[in-house]
C-alpha cells in the first residue's frame, strides 16, 4: 500500500549467494553516509504522515468505551482492551461474522466478473479493427464520469424491476459495473502492448483463437490482470453509497456499511468503529501483499526471457 | 527506455483518476463540509448541499448533468490530445 513506498534506503543488499564467490554489489557509485541518512529521515517523515491514521485507528480500537470519549485524550490508551477485539463480533448493532462474509463474496464475486468480462473485451478491442471501436470504447469510460452516489436512485427502481433488491448478487453486479471501464482500458493498454506478431506467431504454429489468448498474450499481460483484480477488489470491498441504498438487511450488509451502525444517533462506539475498521483494513492489505509478489514474479519472468 | 513502454498505462490510468477526483465526494465533504459558505465547494459536494440543507433536488439533479456534460468535455479533450489508445496496425 502506500505506507510502504517510500522507503528511501538504497539498494545495496548483495544477492543471495555464498560469500566464498566475491559479487560486487548492484550499485557501483556508492552514495555518501550523509545522503542516506537525509534520505532515511525524509522516507521516515513521509511514512509517518501516511501510517499515522492507521496507527490512530489501531491505537483507538483498544481504548475502552469511556477512555475514547473523554474530553481530555489520550494518545496511548490507559488500559490496553483487547477483548474489544472479541467482543465487536457479538454487539447488538450488528451481525459482525454475517458482514465480514458478505464484503468477501460481493468483492470476490464482483472481481471474478469484471475480470471474466473485460479480458476479452481488452483483448479484442486492442487485437481487431471494427467499425466504432472508439466509440465502444469511449461509452464504456463513459460509465466511470458519473458519481456513483447519482446513480443510486436508478439502480433502486431497477433492481426493484428485477427483482434482486437486497441480494448480493445485485451487489456483485453493481461493483462489477463501477469497475469494469477501468479494468477494460488498463488491460486495453496491455493488450495493445504486445506485438501482433507474438498472436501471427502463435497461429502459424497451430494455435487457435482462445489458445493465443490464454497460453500466449496472458502471461504477457499478467501485471494488466493483477493491477486491474487489485483495483477492482479493493474498491468493491471499499464500495459505500450504492450498498448503503440497495441493501437493508443487517445480515446482508458488508462491513462498509456495517460500520456506520455503530454510529448511533444518542452515542457511538468508537472503540468498535475503530476496531471495525481494523478488521476490514486488514483483508485487502494481505492480498496486497500476496499479489505484489505475483506482480513483481509476473513482470520480471517477462523480462528475463 | 522504462516510461515509453508504459505510456499506454500511464495515460489510462491518468485519465482514470481525472474522472475519479472530480467525482470525489466523501473526503471533500469531510474536510470542507463545515465551512460555512460555497466557497469551498467542488460540483460534487455542492450537488450534496442542494439536496441535504435546501431540498432541491431538481437543481441538484441539473447540477449532475451539467457535471457529466463538463467532464465528458475534458475526457475528449484528453483523448484527442494523448491518445491513450493506440490505433490497431
Amino acid at each position: 500500500m502506500t505506507a510502504l513506498a517510500p522507503q528511501a534506503s538504497p539498494q545495496t543488499t548483495p544477492p543471495a549467494t555464498p560469500p566464498a564467490t566475491k559479487m560486487r554489489l548492484y550499485t557501483e557509485d556508492r552514495v555518501p553516509l550523509g545522503s542516506v541518512l537525509l534520505r532515511v529521515i525524509a522516507g521516515a517523515v513521509v511514512l509517518l504522515i501516511f501510517v499515522m491514521p492507521y496507527v490512530i485507528m489501531l491505537l483507538g480500537s483498544v481504548k475502552s468505551k469511556a477512555e475514547i470519549r473523554s474530553v481530555e485524550p489520550t494518545f496511548f490508551p490507559k488500559e490496553w482492551h483487547w477483548e474489544n477485539y472479541l467482543t465487536m463480533w457479538s454487539t447488538p448493532e450488528t451481525p459482525l461474522a454475517q458482514n465480514l462474509i458478505s464484503t468477501i463474496v460481493i468483492a470476490l464475486g464482483a472481481t471474478l466478473l469484471v475480470v471474466h468480462v473485460s479480458m476479452p473485451a481488452a483483448y479484442y478491442t486492442a487485437r481487431f479493427k471494427f467499425a466504432g471501436r472508439m466509440v465502444f470504447l469511449f461509452l464504456v469510460i463513459v460509465t466511470q464520469m458519473l458519481q456513483p452516489a447519482v446513480l443510486t436512485s436508478g439502480l433502486f427502481r431497477q433492481f426493484l424491476a428485477f427483482g434482486i433488491m437486497d441480494t448480493w448478487l445485485a451487489m456483485i453486479l453493481v461493483n462489477a459495473a463501477f469497475k469494469l471501464s477501468f479494468a477494460t482500458w488498463i488491460m486495453h493498454s496491455f493488450f495493445a502492448s504486445v506485438p501482433k506478431e507474438v498472436d501471427e506467431a502463435a497461429q502459424i504454429d497451430g494455435a487457435g483463437r482462445f489458445t493465443v489468448l490464454f497460453r500466449i498474450n496472458l502471461p504477457l499481460v499478467w501485471p494488466g490482470i493483477v493491477t486491474a483484480v487489485i483495483f477492482t477488489f479493493v474498491s468493491a470491498w471499499n464500495e459505500f453509497a450504492a450498498t448503503l441504498v440497495i441493501l437493508s438487511s443487517a445480515g446482508n450488509q458488508p462491513l462498509s456499511v456495517a460500520l456506520t451502525k455503530f454510529v448511533g444517533q444518542y452515542e457511538t462506539s468508537w472503540h468498535y468503529v475503530f476496531g471495525v475498521s481494523i478488521v476490514a483494513v486488514l483483508p485487502a492489505v494481505i492480498l496486497f501483499m500476496l499479489i505484489e509478489k505475483r506482480l513483481v514474479g509476473g513482470l520480471t519472468a517477462g523480462s528475463v526471457k | 527506455m522504462i516510461v515509453p513502454q508504459l505510456r499506454g498505462a500511464i495515460a489510462v490510468s491518468v485519465l482514470i483518476n481525472i474522472i475519479n477526483v472530480f467525482n470525489n465526494l466523501p473526503i471533500l465533504k469531510v474536510m470542507t463540509g463545515s465551512i460555512p459558505g460555497y466557497d469551498a465547494d467542488t460540483i460534487m459536494t455542492m450537488i450534496f448541499k442542494y439536496i441535504q440543507n435546501q431540498h432541491k433536488i431538481d437543481v441538484a439533479s441539473a447540477l449532475s448533468v451539467v457535471a457529466f456534460v463538463i467532464v465528458t468535455i475534458i475526457v475528449a479533450i484528453y483523448v484527442k490530445v494523448v491518445k491513450p489508445m493506440q490505433e490497431v496496425d
